[in-house]
């Protein structure tokens, strides 16, 4: 891992140096910022904070008080300086929230589909019908309160589903690849954007945690086919049937010999779903339809500037930092590919 | 495997076009029922706000109001159960969404729930009613009628027993209030166990009225009572001429670019083309909208940055000279496409650019140079049909994103399109327009998705093999 990491940035040109160098200053800037602004610190604004006779001021110049804004403020006299650092909080949060969720997703089905595959997973129907009945009748009486129940329903399935294994019953192979192929089929032909923006139009009351869920939710299909790839290529290499020579089990050949082989296009391919969690964020901030208002975010800051032309860095600055964000990761990842 | 493909060719491509539209039909269930069930969560009393703007309160007659409320309910396709199939606890009555108003059923369903008994809820609300019906058409009682609505839930059983001590009430007014308390005092929780119990529908349930409605085209706008249909009608022309123009506009432009980016890869203008189509490659659509919106439509930065008329598209009207209007249009368009095209333009190129490449290395390349053939022939008439295959996925699957980006383009310049629409739709809460946009710009994506399959095995049959199996 660090060697690859090494190998990344000695690949990068001098401009992708600089580019990483610069985004990483940024994260750190974005992490610290409630440490670094608000009173009495660095920059002595909060994020939310209004300013009095400051309306629309332009970059690097002062207020009343005699204060710096580095670069202006907004409609309602707050320092976008300020606003653009925790902006940067809000991206890093969604965009590594999104990450997580949907390579967490991403691993569980695509070893289901690449690994497991369609025939080593066997099931008797009678077993399957029983924890079909029975997740049911859970949902059911979780939905109307009765949780004590619904546990006792649920120690019943396992048990049934144990006690049926005992049974030489005829089994059936469940086709669990093609599954979760026609499930990724069906989640790719959804409009995403359509379906985020109109879910976040039902419920209001949107929040980071939310987006996250929804984001991560629609983007890890392409992750999972893309495991599945790699996971088939591999399968069939000499040191995974030496695996099963050896008589290792199924979870230890994937844990420690399987998953470390495929993992890296994994990782990269989650680049693309930061820049993209980022990109969703800030676009529906820009149409207002995201998060609330008062949560600080670069598409926020940029809509601002359609009220009113003459404020160019309300336009250029949050955008330039989406825009050397997705750059860089852009970079890194040619890097890591050609790598 | 190819010589048997060519004999049967027919056959394949029917076989093929069998198993997208069985994938089709469920997939198309699925939009369809998940956009229901987001529509069952919508908040807010439809009926309740119709009702308020034709000027009907339930403070008036309640008779007439429930009534005019279930009336409207089922001509709204609201009243009845949500779906083919229910799964209810045994307490739960199909009475219960008989009652209007939604706010009382939700209070009553709720009560249900809790107290486990429909018949004793039931007794509850008829006293309930009764009374509300007793006082309201008498001025003095007014207040209580007012009172007594706001106070469905049992937990406030203490403040009408107040107001029964208050006012010095006739008797047959006492006897309600006293049949009222005798049944509140009933409501209890109880936590006895429940018992699913599954209930057929049949046809007669909201879902299938939505989607019957949807498929007439009989929904109406909440915002101003016009046909949805018309509304989309209207919009969708912009929506899919700009998409139409930008895609075309990228793929003859990329086309031409990448095949000359390949042949001469060492130029100094290749190498700035190449990092600037790396740049516009990067670059948030909606950032540099914004930016040239800023910059060039208006003149706060200097007379010679305002080189494109302000936004807002101008109606046609009678009048100007056809070919004015047609001018003003142009002049308003061009900057929304310009933005556009140079962001697909940007994909578009570098995928062709790496397929070409793959191209150069394989055998024919060489074979078909050592006959002779000169670089820019080969470029053209040999590599590019083989190129283009990933490209078809490519540019199918940008159909549906040129539109998702056409709705970003067409909030930013103003563009009366689909996307601006729906935008409006969701500021206002107008569901039905909201509704009907998802559905539609799913079904085009899924059909993209089937038009590039299609077209794949039309071009390359070998290779349709692999998509059929």
């Amino acid at each position: 891992m660090k060697n690859q990491l090494a190998h990344i940035w000695l690949r990068l040109s001098g401009l992708g140096k600089g580019l990483v160098v610069l985004f990483i200053i940024l994260v750190l800037l974005g992490i610290t910022a409630p440490n670094i602004s608000g009173p009495n610190k660095l920059i002595p604004f909060g994020p939310n904070q209004s300013i009095e006779q400051a309306e629309y001021l332009s970059p690097w110049s002062s207020d009343s008080f005699g204060r710096l804004h580095i670069i202006g403020t907004d409609r309602f006299g707050r320092d976008v300086l300020v606003r653009l650092l925790y902006g940067t909080r809000t991206a890093l949060l969604v965009g590594v929230g999104v990450v997580l969720l949907s390579s967490l997703l991403a691993l569980v089905f695509g070893v289901l589909a690449g690994f497991f595959g369609n025939r080593s997973i066997k099931v008797n129907l009678i077993q399957l019908f029983i924890l079909l009945l029975g997740s049911i009748l859970m949902l059911f009486y979780l939905r109307y309160g009765q949780i004590v129940i619904a546990v006792f329903i649920l120690s019943i399935t396992i048990f049934l589903i144990f006690i049926l294994r005992r049974f030489n019953l005829k089994q059936v192979y469940l086709p669990i690849d093609a599954i979760i192929m026609k499930i990724i089929e069906v989640i790719r032909t959804v409009p995403g954007l359509f379906i985020i923006l109109s879910l976040f139009a039902i419920f209001s009351q949107a929040s980071i945690v939310s987006l996250i869920v929804i984001l991560g939710l629609i983007s890890w299909p392409g992750k999972a086919r893309l495991l599945r790839a790699e996971i088939l290529k591999v399968k069939n290499q000499d040191f995974m049937i030496t695996t099963q020579v050896l008589g290792l089990s199924k979870w230890r050949t994937l844990v420690y010999h399987l998953l470390p082989n495929v993992i890296s296009p994994l990782i990269i391919a989650s680049c693309y779903t930061f820049t993209g969690a980022i990109l969703v964020e800030s676009t529906l901030s820009f149409l207002n339809v995201g998060l609330p208002q008062d949560i600080p975010s670069w598409g926020g800051i940029m809509r601002e500037s359609r009220d009113y032309f003459k404020a160019w860095w309300l336009a250029l600055f949050p955008g330039l930092l989406l825009f050397l964000s997705i750059l860089t990761l852009n970079i890194v990842v040619d890097a890591a590919n050609e790598a | 495997m190819h010589l048997l493909l060519i004999d049967h060719r027919e056959e394949f491509m029917f076989k093929l076009l069998l198993s997208r539209i069985v994938f089709l039909v469920p997939t198309v269930f699925i939009i369809l029922v998940s956009t229901y069930l987001l529509s069952t969560y919508t908040p807010g009393d439809e009926v309740a706000i119709r009702l308020e703007m034709a000027g009907e309160s339930s403070m008036r007659d309640l008779d007439q109001y429930e009534l005019a409320y279930k009336n409207l309910e089922r001509d709204l396709g609201l009243s009845g159960p949500k779906f083919y199939w229910s799964m209810m606890p045994d307490y739960f009555s199909d009475e219960i969404i008989e009652i209007v108003p939604l706010f009382t059923r939700n209070t009553l369903t709720e009560l249900t729930h809790q107290v486990k008994d429909w018949t004793i809820v039931k007794d509850y609300y008829n006293s309930a009613r009764e009374l509300k019906l007793f006082v309201q058409d008498k001025s003095v009682y007014r207040e209580l009628s007012l009172e007594l609505n706001r106070q469905m839930k049992h937990d406030q059983v203490s403040a009408i027993k107040q107001l029964a001590i208050q006012e010095n009430y006739d008797n047959s007014l006492k006897e309600m209030i006293n049949a009222l308390n005798k049944n509140i005092a009933n409501l209890r929780v109880s936590s006895a166990l429940i018992y699913p119990r599954i209930k057929w529908n049949g046809t007669n349930n909201q879902f299938h009225d939505w989607i019957k409605r949807f498929w007439n085209g009989h929904n109406i706008s909440l915002r101003d009572g016009v046909s949805v249909t018309e509304k989309i009608r209207q919009s969708i022309w912009w929506t899919l001429s700009l998409s139409f123009i930008t895609l075309t506009l990228a793929c003859v432009l990329s086309t031409i670019m990448a095949v000359w980016l390949v042949g001469n890869e060492s130029s100094m203008i290749a190498k700035v083309l190449n990092s600037s189509l790396y740049f516009f490659y990067s670059i948030p659509l909606f950032w540099f909208a914004t930016l040239a919106l800023v910059f060039f439509t208006t003149d706060d930065y200097g007379e010679w940055t305002h080189l494109l008329p302000s936004i807002g598209i101008k109606f046609w009207e009678l009048g100007d000279s056809f070919w004015g209007n047609v001018g003003i249009y142009c002049r308003q368009i061009i900057l929304p496409i310009i933005c556009m095209v140079l962001v697909s333009l940007s994909y578009l190129t570098r995928q062709l650019v790496v397929d070409l490449k793959k191209q150069s290395k394989r055998l024919y390349s060489t074979m078909v140079r050592a006959k002779g053939v000169t670089p820019n022939r080969l470029r053209w008439n040999h590599q590019l049909p083989n190129a283009l295959m990933p490209y078809i996925t490519i540019v199918t699957g940008a159909l549906p994103r040129t539109i998702v980006g056409s709705a970003i383009i067409e909030v930013i310049f103003n563009i009366p399109g689909v996307g601006k629409l729906l935008l409006d739709s969701i500021y206002f809460g107008d569901w039905p327009v909201i509704f009907t946009i998802i559905i539609i710009v799913g079904v085009v994506t899924i059909f993209s998705y089937l038009l590039s399959d299609i077209l794949y095995a039309v071009l390359y049959p070998q290779a349709a093999t692999s998509i059929l199996n």
